[in-house]
């Protein structure tokens, strides 16, 4: 895969920061790349920075050195206007923490950010398998339905990356194959996936596994 | 609650008490009667309304800016900036501040001085004859100006009521989280979409709260309306001024008359407020 081709290119990536006066090391020398239709996990345990390394890619959390590219754009070198103005057109996260609005119903959480109709907002909740609760807050639902609903949020304005933290964290494996589902036919229909994941077998669903715990072994597997 | 508490609230009981035993439905049943007095209600909650309305339009937004640039993440970015841009930064909103509390602090008189004054400038004046001849162009050629007109009225009662409806809506979103409007324009929404999409709707108790304080002030409004307004009768004249009027002349039933509708009002506004905001908890909005 070369830079031309490639939607996210990630070089020599590294985060510090600095704990009781000990600098910690995140990961270093981080690289890799993601091309348009591919579908990229991130595996790791608790704790390996894998959600540090997706808000890095999401141009949200500025790393300690080393280069994120974005559709030919240096991440990090544009000011912050721009760099929000890249991401809200053309990358959906999906945060660990969801960040549901509370007091907004289902199709009004969808909406927020994206920008998307109220239509286009219930079509996903639909075929997420919440059409019926579209009017329902997200306190009313279980953590696996409003990590749905975050799903929804990431997706529907059809980013050229999604970018979801840990998506099937809480959810049975029906429901966890659902959200791989459309994950998986969202990079088949063109666009990118990187993926933060805790399962045992990321590489059943995923085109590639970036091993977060062991960077020297990160090895591309195109299908 | 303390043995003050107990004898201030005895005290209001008993003004309100004092008020109803010394009038009786024959004075306010005459007082209803006169042209002049229904002229004061009418004009009274007409121009309480616009006042109040145009109230909020100041204090959402004014409010929403005041609380966020004194948040704890605006206080966080800064710190990453240099010392002077931050001391620069708060003073300035400081500042603003204050000015915004001027209206509440100063002796009402004072108000309606400064307004009378203010339409004697040359913008003023300009002003003052621009209104007139929009008033005209709009078929209400008995409004000729602003001053001494009914648009002082509205004025007065707005100059102070949005003082007061600021207060409210900034106390309001400081205590909304701002963390979901973050949220919001990361995930790309404007400033405008996060205030209008995720803020406003957390802090519709609030709004109506500034909308029924502000309306209460107007109602109450009476040195600025006197100065900048007048008491002319069937023309600026409000319940307020009827209240006055009555008095001056000697009626004190009548004053009394007058006074019980502006206490029946109000208590009907306040407890109107209080139902529909019933049943948030504090963390959805403030009543003051």
């Amino acid at each position: 895969m070369d830079n031309q081709s490639s939607l996210l290119v990630v070089n020599e990536l590294e985060h510090v920061f600095s704990n009781r006066g000990q600098n910690v090391h995140v990961f270093e020398k981080c690289s890799f790349e993601v091309a348009p239709s591919q579908f990229v996990a991130v595996q790791g345990s608790s704790g390996s920075g894998k959600t540090t390394l997706l808000l890095a890619c999401g141009g949200m959390l500025a790393p300690s050195s080393g280069e994120i590219h974005f559709q030919g754009n240096n991440l990090f070198k544009l000011p912050l206007a721009r760099r929000t103005k890249i991401r809200s057109a053309s990358i959906g996260y999906l945060f660990q923490t969801l960040e549901l609005v509370p007091y907004l119903d289902l199709t009004a959480n969808v909406k927020v950010g994206t920008g998307v109709s109220s239509f286009v907002a219930n079509q996903w909740l639909d075929r997420l398998g919440l059409g019926d609760r579209s009017r329902s807050y997200p306190g009313e639902l279980s953590h696996g339905q409003r990590q749905r609903v975050a799903l929804a949020r990431a997706i529907a304005h059809e980013p050229a990356l999604v970018i979801a933290d840990e998506p099937t964290g809480n959810l049975d494996s029906r429901n966890s194959e659902m959200v791989f589902g459309v994950l998986k036919e969202y990079a088949q229909d063109g666009g990118a996936v990187l993926m933060a994941t805790h399962e045992p077998q990321p590489a059943t669903f995923a085109d590639f596994v970036i091993d977060i715990e062991n960077l020297d072994l990160l090895k591309a597997r195109n299908r | 609650m303390s043995v003050f508490g107990v004898f201030y609230l005895a005290l209001i009981i008993a003004m309100l008490v004092a008020d109803f035993q010394f009038a009786n439905w024959s004075d306010m049943s005459s007082l209803l009667s006169d042209a002049r007095v229904r002229f004061s209600i009418w004009l009274s909650l007409i121009s309480c309304t616009i006042a109040a309305i145009l109230s909020l339009w100041v204090a959402i937004p004014t409010g929403f800016l005041l609380a966020r640039l004194g948040s704890e993440s605006m206080t966080q970015r800064l710190g990453q900036q240099s010392p002077v841009r931050r001391r620069l930064f708060n003073w300035a909103r400081y500042s603003i501040d204050t000015l915004l509390d001027i209206p509440i602090v100063l002796p009402p008189l004072v108000v309606g001085i400064s307004l009378l004054v203010l339409f004697q400038s040359p913008l003023g004046r300009w002003l003052d004859q621009r209104t007139g001849e929009l008033f005209a162009s709009l078929g209400y050629a008995g409004i000729r100006g602003i001053t001494y007109e009914i648009p002082a009225v509205i004025l007065a009662q707005f100059t102070v009521a949005a003082a007061f409806a600021v207060r409210t809506m900034r106390n309001t979103f400081e205590q909304i989280d701002d963390r979901p409007e973050r949220v919001a324009i990361t995930l790309g929404a404007s400033h405008y979409q996060a205030f209008s999409m995720v803020a406003l709707p957390q802090a519709w108790r609030g709004v109506v709260a500034a909308f029924t304080l502000a309306w209460a002030r107007s109602l109450g409004e009476f040195g600025p309306i006197l100065i900048f307004a007048g008491t002319a009768r069937m023309k600026t004249e409000v319940l307020s001024t009827t209240v006055y009027l009555n008095f001056q002349f000697g009626n004190l039933r009548g004053a009394v008359s007058a006074s019980l509708i502006l206490v029946t009002l109000a208590i009907v506004v306040l407890i109107l407020t209080r139902l529909i905001t019933l049943g948030g908890s504090s963390k959805k909005g403030v009543i003051v």
